[in-house]
């Protein structure tokens, strides 16, 4: 059982390689404006373990189709020896500077290549493609015609027609803005299509689901590991002999900001990694609109919970504390536990909403043998946890949702805030958990932890 | 919910220092190397859905070096066990001592003092031990007792030649729910099991073997009636069974001592006619260490038993690292691989900008080339009020379409015209045929390039890109 190879061609600028690239989630493709950027074929295996599940091939485009076709016409008696003639007129032309892109894209087809064609949907059709398409058709090998969108015209229905013509299967496919979704999508139709390459697809179309399930919950791990860390986070100075706690304030809270704000760029780059951006990590994360550090005033006004949201998070996790005093005496308090839970809460979150980040320092002194030392930390329990999951959330969405085509840098701002939008009841719980971890003496349990994943992962954005 | 596996403590341990050993390495070569792993257990049998069960098929088919897990294991039992002898040393000790001296009948034990160190002292610790378990809100520095006993165990991991991991190990252990410090509250309440069993041996012995004489003295000024309050308090839990294992005032009163006067203060008591007496607290101590002494730290190792149990079942889908090794062992590992090498970059040098021609002015005759699309006459009369005649001198006109690159075709066919345009100006005309025909950036780099490509393909030859 051989893998299918999907060879892609096209004329030149057509999007042939941003497909290639988006498919295989190759961003090291070099693609660019310029026509003709890809002057040989070249195959990006797309493998599980050293099994390769498909192949693309990334060919030049099409330079002069209606001259190959008149020289393929003059071998090619009837149509029973189409691919007879295409051979011949590829082995007539291989090494010859004459229809050197002809033919290097129609060797690996010839050489059982699956071929997709792709048009620009968003330019008028033009009947001088059909020579392209006529010479596919005459390879007689299953085919696919793929209508991208490089511009904003919308030609497709046209487009539609005319290829519905030539090939068997005719899909949109935006390789800018395909999501995971729709590369699944497009294996399904060509596994319709093609049934000798039925069981690998579908092996391929299982394995992929599967990695994308798992990529999610790897995602869900690296951000809940990094609310964890800033809810439980401490710094420990030690004290001089007459040194007051308060004296160190300012210094643990510059070392609690900066470990902080390493620590969520590394989570940044653990989800880039994790999506195979490489390039896009290691550029210095060029976030148009979300370049503001984690502390900056802007960052803390646009994301995050707002001050009611948060206010209605307070009361609502002391009134369910209250619930539980409630439960334990059966009923006997009336509710009464819960309604001083919820005040409680709500004053709680009124008071510290009132405070700059910072100021709710826990200042503990103990002694480490014989050491003075004071404990700093965390940060603050109330917004900076939603503010941390808000941008996390937003770069998971931007790396998971872009296609490994796009050139530039990760476009986000703070339209694409996301925490403000949680369904009330999500806020609760996520407050719940919050306040929960907070209170963890040392380690955060197992369960509590996982608990916490859970929840991340049901949050995240659709990718 | 199905049944999973339960790890052991080694089992864990184990899994802790694989993932200690090779921490520092990235997330993809460990990623490969446990799908790898998980390969390797897949072509012995089907991997187990049971997380627990896979891991511990993961350590049967690639144990640690040094076994770690075993040697904790091992520590752990000598551990334990020398924490039991110490406890079936001291408490067999203290309660002979305290009854020490007590068997003639004429120097009494103080009821008091035996119940103050046998049952007190342990109420006290177990209450404290209690408070630590609570949840606290601030991280605080291990008791003295933990802190004691966690030392003492890493003394014994380091003598066992787990070394530099020990450390690491331990706080590892912390992690999974508070592993340790359960660990280190079974192992206190093996001392504690032992030293009240070895106490309440030591005591049954000595009271059977022994005519043990119990009294009460104290410098505060109890009062026989308080003292029976006191016990008959403390017998609640078990005077239910038989008032007999309650001091009744009457023997409360006749067991009051005086060491001054060196006798029962009532009832002649010491009288050796009134050993029933005197010995009638004999069973009210045993049930008072029974309850307050071996139940309470039965309880505690029978609650820490099953919380080390709970959190080792749960830990293999719990623990962040568990579940995700457990997942690299499951998922194939996807990605990319590029054939052949890298092709070179192509880049078409730009060249210096090419003078064109000045356009002919309106009115003049020009003559279109091949099958030039529908509105190709509208669009030059419109756009240069050009004619469109045939002659031998206007310019010849080749329309493209406004939306596509030049291609390789495209200029082969034009640049056969050179022949015809020996005297003559070549206009491209870039129709765009698209019904709105708004400016559009890519448009206009399609022009351009036809501008660089064409000047080279007709070389020589007097030509001019103009959008229609």
């Amino acid at each position: 059982m051989s893998a299918p190879n999907f060879v892609v061609v096209g004329r030149v600028n057509k999007g042939k390689s941003s497909i290639v690239a988006t498919l295989a989630e190759e961003e090291s493709i070099p693609i660019s404006e310029e026509p003709g950027t890809t002057q040989e074929t070249r195959a990006y295996s797309v493998e599980a373990e050293g099994q390769i599940l498909f192949t693309l091939v990334d060919t030049p485009g099409f330079q002069d189709a209606p001259a190959a076709l008149e020289q393929i016409r003059q071998h090619r008696r009837d149509a029973s020896v189409s691919e007879a003639a295409v051979k011949s007129f590829v082995d007539t032309y291989r090494n010859s500077r004459e229809f050197q892109e002809e033919t290097r894209l129609l060797a690996p087809i010839l050489e059982g290549g699956r071929i997709l064609y792709v048009v620009d949907g968003t330019i008028p059709y033009s009947s001088d493609y059909e020579a392209e398409m006529e010479i596919l058709r005459w390879t007689g090998r299953p085919r696919m015609a793929l209508v991208n969108r490089i511009g904003t015209g919308d030609h497709a229905q046209e487009w539609k027609k005319a290829l519905g013509q030539f090939f068997g299967i005719v899909r949109d496919f935006d390789a800018n803005r395909a999501g995971f979704p729709d590369r699944i999508r497009l294996l399904e139709s060509f596994r319709e299509l093609d049934e000798a390459s039925r069981i690998s697809l579908d092996r391929a179309i299982g394995i992929l689901k599967s990695e994308h399930g798992r990529r999610r919950r790897e995602a869900s791990r690296i951000i809940s590991g990094l609310l964890i860390a800033a809810l439980t986070q401490r710094v420990e100075l030690k004290l001089a002999r007459h040194e007051r706690a308060e004296d160190r304030l300012e210094e643990a809270r510059q070392k609690l900001r900066a470990e902080l704000s390493d620590l969520e760029r590394r989570a940044h780059r653990q989800l880039f990694a994790l999506y195979r951006f490489q390039k896009l990590q290691s550029s210095e994360f060029p976030t148009a609109g979300l370049t503001e550090d984690l502390f900056a005033e802007k960052t803390w006004k646009v994301l995050g919970l707002t001050h009611g949201q948060l206010l209605a998070g307070g009361a609502a996790v002391g009134a369910g504390l209250g619930l539980a005093i409630d439960a334990a005496t059966v009923g006997h308090t009336f509710g009464v536990a819960a309604l001083i839970g919820a005040a409680v809460g709500f004053g709680t979150a009124l008071v510290r909403s009132g405070k700059t980040l910072g100021s709710e320092w826990n200042v503990v002194r103990h002694l480490i043998d014989g050491e003075r030392m004071a404990r700093f930390g965390p940060l603050g329990r109330d917004n900076l946890p939603w503010i941390l999951l808000d941008r996390a959330l937003i770069y998971f969405r931007g790396v998971s949702t872009r296609a490994h085509s796009m050139q530039g840098p990760l476009a986000i701002g703070e339209k694409d805030a996301i925490v403000r939008d949680f369904p009330a009841g999500e806020r609760m719980k996520g407050s719940r958990l919050y306040s929960r971890i907070a209170r963890q003496a040392r380690e955060v349990p197992d369960d509590l932890g996982s608990e916490l994943r859970s929840w991340v992962e049901s949050r995240l954005p659709e990718s | 919910m199905p049944q999973m596996t339960p790890l052991s403590l080694g089992d864990l341990i184990d899994l802790e220092a694989l993932i200690l050993a090779d921490k520092e390495e990235s997330a993809e070569v460990r990623r490969s190397r446990y799908r790898q792993l998980g390969r390797r257990l897949a072509q012995q049998s089907p991997l187990p859905e049971d997380p627990g069960a896979l891991l511990q098929a993961l350590l049967r088919l690639d144990p640690p070096a040094g076994v770690p897990g075993k040697r904790f294991e091992s520590v752990l039992r000598l551990f334990q066990s020398l924490l039991a002898i110490l406890g079936v040393l001291v408490g067999g000790s203290l309660s002979l001592g305290l009854l020490h001296g007590s068997g003639n009948g004429e120097n009494p034990a103080n009821v008091l003092t035996v119940l103050a160190a046998l049952v007190g002292t342990q109420l006290v610790l177990l209450g404290l031990l209690l408070l630590g378990l609570l949840p606290r809100g601030e991280p605080r520095p291990w008791g003295p007792v933990q802190h004691l006993l966690r030392e003492g165990l890493g003394w014994l991991l380091r003598r066992a030649g787990l070394g530099e991991r020990a450390r690491a190990i331990e706080e590892r252990l912390d992690a999974h729910c508070g592993l340790l410090k359960w660990i280190l509250v079974r192992s206190a309440q093996i001392f504690g099991v032992a030293f009240n069993l070895s106490a309440f041996a030591c005591m049954f012995f000595r009271f059977a073997t022994f005519d043990v004489s119990f009294g009460w003295s104290s410098t505060l000024g109890l009062s026989a009636e308080a003292v029976h309050r006191i016990a008959r308090t403390l017998a609640l839990p078990w005077s239910w069974a038989s008032p007999t294992l309650a001091p009744s005032l009457s023997i409360v009163e006749a067991t009051q001592y005086s060491h001054l006067e060196g006798k029962y203060l009532f009832h002649g008591a010491g009288d050796r006619s009134l050993t029933g007496l005197v010995g009638a607290w004999w069973s009210f101590v045993l049930c008072a260490l029974l309850t307050y002494g071996c139940l309470p730290r039965f309880l505690v190792l029978l609650i820490s038993s099953l919380r080390i149990r709970r959190i080792l079942a749960g830990t293999p889908q719990n623990n962040v690292g568990l579940a995700r090794l457990c997942e690299w062992m499951r998922s194939p590992v996807v990605s990319t691989r590029p054939e052949g090498p890298e092709p070179d970059a192509h880049a078409v040098a730009a060249g210096p900008p090419t003078a064109e021609p000045a356009l002919p002015p309106p009115g003049t005759s020009c003559e279109l080339l091949g099958d030039a699309p529908a509105g190709a006459e509208q669009a030059l009369r419109n756009r240069f009020g050009w004619a469109v005649a045939k002659g031998p001198d206007g310019p010849l006109v080749a329309i493209v379409s406004a939306w596509e690159e030049p291609t390789k075709g495209q200029l082969r066919k034009l640049s056969e015209l050179r022949g015809k345009l020996t005297h003559r100006i070549l206009i491209l005309g870039l129709l765009d045929s698209s019904p709105n025909g708004a400016a559009d950036a890519r448009r206009d780099r399609i022009r351009d390039r036809w501008k660089r490509d064409l000047p080279r393909a007709l070389d020589g030859v007097q030509v001019r890109v103009e959008s229609l």
